[in-house]
């Protein structure tokens, strides 16, 4: 009784074929379907690039704004230490000054 | 599958995923028969049948690049149908069968015609889980091992699923 029910079961369940005009349909589908999720890459393309490229050009900006920054500070820094070093050149030679003035007076 | 038929369809899944057209329609024409059963069995209604056929093989078209061969993309089409028709059929209100009784008609049928659409008819009142197994089981020829694999259910849970569907088919025959 199993093996005839399951030969029946076999006989009663053998695949059909969907109606003849089904597979242009469904092809026609999918064709439809590739084409929208086309359209639907190409809208978010654009805006997408377009955000990249601000953001790309916004980071470049601020990289070359720090590097003059960078630049400016290293300028002022060595223009601090040659004042600071010339400024002690003459304290030393204003000190030397006085100290051979005092060692004539005094001897 | 000789080593001359295997080249031929690794060559012709080749041209599928490659994008030909015409090669992506000859395996839709290849295997829209037992996607379109496998829904029929399972919805019990052609339109249903058809609509899943569809989506099913529009989300074939989308996945293309991650199934390497063609037995791959039969055993995931088999898989994707059974699965959104068991989703579908959880989703539908319990007073609504949604049947079309041409559904259970089949005019090629070899055997006892009145036998046939009874049989049909009471598959297609199984639950969804057991309505699956027994189709896979006895429309696509499967075994349990790959059932449970196709399912995604314990071995044990199909053999009992299979086992009770018989039951309760035999039963109601007699």
């Amino acid at each position: 009784m199993t093996h005839d029910l399951e030969q029946e079961l076999r006989r009663a369940l053998q695949p059909v074929d969907p109606s003849p005009e089904f597979a242009a349909r469904l092809l026609t589908g999918i064709a439809i379907a590739r084409d929208r999720a086309g359209a639907v890459r190409q809208r978010w393309w654009r805006p997408t690039a377009l955000a990249a490229s601000v953001v790309l050009a916004i980071g470049l900006g601020f990289l070359v704004y720090q590097h003059q920054q960078r630049e400016r500070a290293h300028a002022q820094l060595l223009e601090a230490l040659a004042i600071t070093s010339h400024s002690l050149d003459r304290a030393y030679r204003a000190v030397r000054w006085h100290g051979s003035d005092t060692g004539e007076h005094g001897g | 599958m000789n080593a001359d038929s295997a080249e031929a369809c690794a060559a012709s899944w080749a041209a599928v995923r490659a994008g030909d057209a015409a090669a992506f329609a000859g395996f839709v024409r290849e295997h829209q028969r037992m996607v379109y059963s496998l829904g029929l069995r399972m919805l019990r209604n052609r339109a249903a049948a058809e609509d899943l056929t569809q989506e099913v093989f529009i989300q074939l078209h989308e996945r293309i690049g991650t199934l390497d061969t063609a037995i791959h993309a039969r055993h995931w089409l088999r898989r994707v149908a059974v699965h959104r028709a068991i989703d579908q059929l959880r989703r539908r209100p319990p007073s609504s069968t949604g049947d079309d009784v041409l559904a259970l008609v089949d005019e090629h049928d070899p055997g006892d015609y009145l036998l046939g659409s009874r049989l049909r008819a009471l598959v297609g009142e199984l639950p969804p889980d057991p309505r699956a197994v027994v189709v896979l089981r006895y429309q696509e020829d499967m075994d349990p091992s790959e059932i449970c694999r196709t399912l995604d259910m314990p071995l044990n849970t199909v053999k009992s699923h299979l086992r009770r569907a018989l039951a309760v088919l035999r039963e109601r025959l007699s």
